[in-house]
């Protein structure tokens, strides 16, 4: 019989890798070519990309991500594996003179694919380790009548059933937050709706008569992007603490722990929905957009990022948990990362090669949906679409997984 | 001892790694290269060993012992709040357990008792028509009167604690896991305490509870079990327990 930790570390998670890998690398040639052209140059290109692939695996191999020991330290391993590989990679490319159909932005990209591709496959089967680890004792020693206390952890759609359950403590904590913020300010909760009134006024000042963008309606296109930017590092560094902050809560209770970082998201997403209630009107009235069917792509793209979202929290609270500097990575990569998306430049100012490929910023996908649909009013194209499905997707699954294999020790950790 | 057992206690151990410098913080693991002295070691403590216990439907058992003796472990692995290292915590099928380890849990002093009722019951599980249902008598209970639509903040702490333990009192949970609980309001509001968990157990609910007040256990539990240095040492009628944990804390009392 093999279980699925052996699965998860010898020569199957190698060639699991491997397929991560060329997965990866064959939806960042797509990203960087378009579908006409991907299959041509990636032919071309086909001894160097298979060496790359080579080369990662071979780099997260001696980063130790195969091996028995420091299991526990794998995202790191993987971290390693996945940057040396990149370098590798890149370095290939450009010492064999970057030929035809070698792509050292496609290889840029494929490498944080295979990063997240091969987080989503681990997580999962880690998940599926102590599933099966829990059913084992519940088969040896459970009986009939009796049960072992915390044999159904593990399970998602257990953990979603308990969510459901405790619905009324998610709404009561959000409402919580929600009453603390604004107690005791004469405005109360019309601050939420004041602020991007008063955004929308200084944007216009300092961007239409002092910077004077060359973009028109520049303020409209900002604040789509930077308004749904806000909500996502709102959420991500709330979350880092949704664990780490909640000694009290889980050393006495016995609660869903995944209500935790569920209520920092609903309490980010809550303050979004405040500010795009006041702010979209007031836009599409002062510039006169008309309304148009496509404008119900809207909620489409807002429940696919509420779900990535959801799924980064779970797994940035869990690895607050075990690792306390992701509290500081994370404030930093909000940082780098608010450059590295179009909210204060249109996506055509990245140089061509480049474009594309930048929708695997995490937010990128969905921040450019809803540039398409209100500011551009073109319809998203198949690229943002997959994109933002793979990753509202992957990231739950993968962050639901992550967050339900740690769950039982989280008191060990705060 | 009770033929069907609601909940089994098999051979429990626990153990907590207590960590010098934090094992998996970047600090520790760079400054680790340079010098011995910023490396993580870890440091073993059992607060349990193998540990067995059983409590049957009805049963009152009180766990005594001195101060870090493992009995508040051994009841939140009980819970479910904490994972045994080795052996395994069997509960009867659809048992609803209530679970009251601290008081007020998720109390917060900017909002008023009211919101607070609703917040800490919806922390147990209960709906929000769920805590409707109980709220007038939760308010009744716990004495505080017209002060419910104050912030928790103007509370003095004994009030604070009797709306944390009137809420707690209203679950309609089959085994209560108490932890403690009894050092609240004064004597008069002590005296309530005990009586709602001996009407408790007129109903035929089981309660498992963790105190160091012998004249508590004296009059709730008719079990006790002693533990001390993480093993039990006792488990039987109540009276010999008590005397044997007044040995073990050298404080018998006089007769």
């Amino acid at each position: 019989m093999t279980s699925p930790s052996q699965f998860r570390l010898g020569w199957r998670a190698v060639l699991a890798d491997s397929v991560s890998a060329a997965l990866a690398m064959a939806l960042a040639y797509l990203l960087r070519f378009g579908v006409g052209e991907a299959w041509h140059y990636a032919g071309v290109g086909r001894l160097t990309l298979v060496l790359v692939i080579a080369v990662q695996v071979v780099a997260a191999g001696a980063a130790g991500l195969y091996s028995l020991r420091g299991q526990m330290m794998w995202p790191i391993r993987l971290a390693a594996g996945v940057l040396v590989g990149m370098l590798a990679g890149v370095l290939l490319a450009t010492w064999t003179g970057a030929g035809e159909g070698v792509s050292r932005q496609a290889l840029a990209g494929q490498a944080g694919l295979f990063g997240l591709v091969a987080v989503i496959w681990r997580s999962f089967v880690g998940l599926k380790v102590r599933q099966h680890q829990a059913r084992e004792i519940s088969r040896q020693f459970g009986g009939q009548a009796l049960v072992v206390q915390g044999a159904d952890v593990g399970s998602m759609a257990g953990a979603l059933t308990r969510t459901w359950q405790y619905r009324h403590l998610l709404g009561n904590l959000v409402m919580k937050d929600l009453k603390l913020k604004y107690q005791r300010s004469v405005l109360g909760f019309a601050w939420s709706l004041l602020n991007p009134l008063i955004m929308i006024g200084v944007y216009t000042v300092a961007f239409t008569y002092v910077l004077k963008v060359q973009t028109p309606r520049f303020v409209f296109f900002l604040l789509i992007g930077l308004l749904s930017w806000t909500f996502f590092a709102g959420a991500a560094s709330s979350a880092t603490e949704a664990v780490t902050g909640s000694g009290s809560f889980l050393k006495s209770v016995v609660f869903p722990r995944v209500v935790l970082p569920f209520a920092t998201v609903l309490f980010a997403l809550v303050q979004y929905l405040l500010t795009i209630l006041v702010f979209l009107p007031v836009m599409l009235v002062l510039y006169q957009v008309p309304l148009e069917p496509r404008m119900l792509l809207f909620p489409v793209f807002l429940v696919l990022q509420v779900l990535f979202i959801a799924g980064l929290a779970l797994a940035l609270s869990t690895s607050a948990a075990v690792f306390r500097d992701m509290k500081h990575l994370v404030e930093v990569g909000i940082g780098i990362g608010f450059w590295a998306t179009p909210i204060l430049y249109e996506p055509t100012m990245v140089p061509e090669q480049f474009r594309q490929l930048m929708l695997l910023g995490p937010m990128t996908p969905f921040i450019r949906a809803y540039q398409d649909i209100f500011y551009y009013g073109v319809m998203p194209e198949l690229a943002i679409w997959v994109v933002a499905t793979v990753y509202a997707a992957g990231m739950f699954i993968s962050g639901l997984s992550i967050f339900l294999a740690y769950e039982d020790r989280f008191t060990e950790f705060v | 001892m009770n033929a069907r057992p609601l909940i089994v206690v098999e051979q429990v151990s626990k153990r907590f790694v207590i960590h010098h410098n934090r094992p998996n913080a970047l600090k520790t693991r760079v400054m680790g290269l340079v010098h011995k002295r910023y490396r993580s070691h870890a440091e073993e403590f059992w607060a349990l060993r193998d540990v067995s216990l059983q409590v049957g439907r009805g049963e009152s058992v009180g766990l005594v012992g001195r101060n870090g003796s493992g009995k508040s472990t051994l009841l939140k692995m009980m819970a479910g709040i904490h994972k045994p290292t080795s052996g395994r915590v069997l509960v009867q099928r659809n048992t609803t357990i209530g679970t009251m380890i601290e008081l007020g849990v998720g109390f917060h002093s900017e909002l008023t008792g009211r919101e607070n009722v609703f917040l800490n019951g919806s922390v147990y599980g209960l709906t929000r028509r769920q805590v409707e249902r109980i709220y007038d008598q939760v308010v009744d209970y716990s004495e505080i009167g017209r002060f419910i639509d104050e912030p928790l903040k103007n509370y003095s702490s004994g009030m604070v604690m009797r709306l944390g333990f009137a809420v707690a009192a209203h679950l309609d949970a089959e085994v209560l896991l108490l932890d403690e609980i009894f050092a609240v309001g004064d004597e008069a509001f002590q005296a309530k305490c005990r009586k709602t968990m001996l009407g408790f157990l007129d109903k035929g609910r089981t309660i498992v509870f963790v105190s160091h007040s012998a004249s508590v256990v004296e009059e709730v539990c008719n079990r006790v079990c002693v533990v001390s240095g993480g093993q039990k040492v006792f488990d039987g009628p109540t009276k010999e327990g008590l005397a044997l944990y007044h040995d073990l804390t050298g404080t018998r009392e006089l007769p």
